[in-house]
């Protein structure tokens, strides 16, 4: 057994060096089965060395018509995934048998290669992080989920828009006329504070507005100061303080091509106040973009970005004294706003039974029944938020652990969804503009002049990439 | 003298069989050596040959990752967009300083080190230094990196709090300087890599003749007389090693990618080496271009061949 498990790991190492080597690369023997899957037989599972364990009861034949294999991450799969698609197989039996596998490094390759030619192991993906979903797209990674939605026998695919708990989840699904995913958590950005810091400074709760924020931080440096604690933590993921910040000055952060709004006047005034902040000893910057460590030691009172923040502090320093917040708000009378991005599952194009994958993913991430809450309830134990009304209502509600989450979610329909092409040119823009911004903050040029300089460039990186 | 017909066909047959038996003798051999050579081949061909060929072939042309079958040739188009390229540029000057630093850091701590342990008489205590030096080339370079971060975090590291008992919190502010970024990494890269090179270094330091140092002794030679006279000649052909190994760093990316994650490339971006901004046109940015990074990556390689041909040029005429 042990030299089986021996043999199979090399398979699988070798392959994945294999398919590192280029998409020519000899491919499928990860899988240990044939590479047709229309020709692989159920007795040859035994032998198999899939990239992760198979987590049904039963391993599928691949080309069986009514059984197919998804992938998705471990972390995904141990949060819920693999139960609920347990529970699929038992509940939905009428629709087909579902394995899902982890998935492997490299695994984009090797599927880009099988679709290439038409030797497709796999039909669909659990996960889709929104910084990759564009690109996934854009490389022929993903099927448009229109007709099979229509086909569909799971019933609310069909009727969306009705069951997220706003609209606008569906709208920014939407790209270029067709829907390519199928939401599997909602990111939804809050406050992470430390209570007792607040506390300190005579607060109970985190402010409303960022005047108040500058006040607060003025009353805690000095009390926080003995013990080298700085009031703020300035992430040097864009996403995560600057973009969370951003969107309570502006309701719309980016521009019609995805691009953030970088030469706005609301981006100036963010910038403007943040140095100030810092230069003042109010807020510090990452040196790095990972700083969950300082966090995690104490060292700064808040920060904003995903709920990870709050689960992380919590991890270390209890519910009693890390909590979360809304994001203080640019102007108090406008409805308040946060950032939101969306993850995903997706079907690959060329797929065997992509309508069984469809109705998969329509099942674990659906709006209700058993199979779904099984991942809805995982998931949300993690940094993810669900985004049917009923899992709202169900998970959240009357969660006192998660009462952060709940409060956040109803600043959703105010803001806008990091949409699809935004993806595409994050990347880029988070490349050219930190050069820039660092020597913003460090007081050698302007906030204008650092972010005319970020426009050219990255229009010139723009201009290099095909249309 | 007249052969008969029959003695002549036996005589053809006896030579053909004896080519024959010959052949088969020389074929067996061959089948016996190819088996032993056909696995190293193989894993040859397919992890070292077939890559090379596999980059070479991208690096002429326009391929690039996300967009479906696009891989025109495109002959030295990106040369040309390179030479035009002034992130690859300042790219380049870092990582010819990063490669600088670290051969200079690299070796002479290897040097350094390896001196005084070739010192130690004791074996077993001589081998508890070999090992304590080996140590950081064992350790994972995520874990040793980390280790690094924490260190000289600008405000909660060790160092950092040093220097500011020491003298005061503007001394320690270098730690977050763009300009510091390439020595900090050139010095974590070279204190990774140092155990490998004492162990070279070890190696012929224990094979130089003690009797050449006695006679020196008796000659009336100092320590530095030995050193310069004895030692460092001797030790040429090693040292050309060292050298060659660490011209292969020009192309690092892995410190960076460890130190600063993937999404940023340090403060200013003075953390983005040549390997690291290969990394991110390939693997980050718009269509993934694969062609571009890979002619990046050729012409570093192909820098990297020629330090490694002007050390070997430089160092032979000085071996003895």
């Amino acid at each position: 057994m042990e030299r089986r498990r021996l043999l199979q790991s090399g398979a699988v190492s070798i392959s994945a060096l294999l398919a590192a080597c280029g998409e020519a690369a000899p491919q499928a023997p990860a899988a240990g089965k044939p590479a047709d899957p229309t020709k692989a037989p159920a007795a040859a599972a035994p032998t198999a060395a899939p990239p992760v364990a198979p987590t049904t009861a039963a391993a599928a034949p691949a080309g069986a018509n009514n059984k197919i294999i998804t992938m998705v991450d471990k972390t995904w799969a141990d949060l819920g995934m693999l139960d609920a698609t347990v529970r699929f197989n038992q509940e939905r039996a009428d629709l087909g048998n579902v394995t899902l596998e982890e998935t492997a490094q490299g695994w984009d390759t090797k599927v880009l290669a099988q679709i290439k030619e038409k030797n497709l192991r796999w039909s669909g993906h659990g996960y889709a992080a929104f910084f990759d979903s564009f690109k996934y797209i854009k490389a022929g990674l993903v099927a448009p989920l229109d007709d099979y939605l229509k086909t569909s026998k799971v019933a609310w695919g069909g009727k969306q828009k009705e069951s997220y708990f706003t609209s606008r989840i569906y709208d920014a699904l939407q790209f270029q006329g067709k829907q390519y995913f199928i939401p599997m958590k909602a990111n939804v950005h809050l406050v992470g504070y430390r209570e007792d810091y607040l506390q300190m400074a005579g607060y109970d709760k985190f402010p409303a507005t960022w005047d108040e924020v500058d006040k607060m931080m003025r009353k805690m440096k000095p009390l926080l100061a003995k013990d080298e604690v700085i009031p703020m933590g300035i992430s040097r993921d864009i996403f995560r303080t600057l973009g969370t910040m951003f969107t309570t000055f502006i309701e719309k952060p980016f521009d019609d091509q995805g691009v953030l709004k970088f030469e706005s006047q609301e981006w100036f005034m963010l910038l403007e106040m943040l140095k100030k902040w810092k230069d003042d000893g109010l807020a510090r910057l990452d040196p790095t973009p990972d700083s969950m460590d300082v966090w995690q030691k104490g060292k700064f009172a808040f920060s904003l970005g995903s709920h990870s923040l709050v689960r992380l502090g919590r991890q270390v320093w209890g519910t009693a004294k890390v909590k979360g917040a809304n994001p203080a708000q640019a102007n108090a009378s406008a409805p308040p706003r946060t950032w939101v991005h969306i993850d995903s599952g997706f079907v690959f194009p060329g797929a065997p039974n992509p309508q069984l994958a469809t109705d998969w993913l329509l099942s674990i991430l659906g709006p209700d029944g058993t199979i779904a809450e099984r991942w809805w309830r995982g998931v949300t134990t993690f940094s993810g938020q669900p985004v049917h009304q009923n899992w709202v209502d169900k998970v959240l509600k009357d969660n006192k652990d998660l009462s952060e989450v709940y409060e956040v979610l109803k600043l959703v329909p105010n803001s806008q969804i990091i949409s699809l092409p935004v993806a595409g040119a994050y990347a880029i823009t988070e490349a050219k503009m930190w050069p820039h911004l660092d020597r913003f903050f460090k007081g050698d040029i302007g906030i204008k002049e650092a972010m005319s300089a970020t426009r050219k460039e990255v229009d010139e990186e723009v201009a290099k990439q095909l249309k | 003298m007249a052969t008969s017909p029959s003695g002549a066909a036996a005589t053809a047959s006896a030579w053909w069989q004896a080519v024959r038996a010959l052949r088969r003798e020389a074929w067996g051999e061959s089948i016996a050596g190819f088996l032993f050579v056909g696995p190293a081949v193989a894993l040859f061909l397919i992890f070292n040959a077939y890559p090379i060929i596999r980059g070479l072939v991208i690096a002429f042309s326009d391929y690039r990752y996300l967009v479906p079958d696009h891989a025109p040739f495109n002959g030295f188009d990106n040369w040309f967009a390179m030479a035009n390229d002034r992130v690859f540029w300042e790219s380049f000057g870092r990582s010819l300083q990063y490669t600088a630093i670290y051969f200079a850091l690299n070796f002479i701590m290897a040097f350094f080190v390896a001196v005084l342990i070739s010192q130690v008489h004791g074996p077993r205590e001589a081998g508890v230094y070999r090992v304590i030096s080996y140590l950081p080339v064992i350790l994972p370079a995520s874990v040793a990196l980390l280790v690094w971060r924490q260190f000289l975090s600008p405000e909660f590291g060790y160092i950092a709090v040093l220097l500011k008992g020491l003298f005061g919190p503007a001394i320690s502010a270098w730690l977050r300087d763009a300009r510091a970024v390439v020595p900090i990494l050139a010095t974590i890269a070279a204190w990774k890599a140092m155990g490998s090179n004492v162990l070279l270094l070890l190696v012929g330091l224990y094979s130089i003749n003690g009797e050449l140092y006695e006679a020196a002794s008796i000659d009336g030679a100092g320590w530095w007389r030995r050193l310069t006279a004895i030692t460092i000649p001797l030790l040429l052909p090693t040292f050309t090693v060292i050298f060659v190994l660490a011209a292969g760093v020009l192309g690092e990316a892995e410190a960076s990618l460890i130190y600063y994650g993937v999404t940023d490339a340090g403060p200013e971006g003075a953390g983005r080496l040549i390997g690291r901004y290969a990394y991110e046109i390939a693997f980050l940015q718009g269509d993934l271009r694969w062609g571009y990074a890979a002619a990046m990556n050729l012409t570093v390689g192909l820098t990297s061949m020629g330090i490694s041909g002007l050390v070997f040029r430089l160092l032979r005429s000085g071996r003895v």
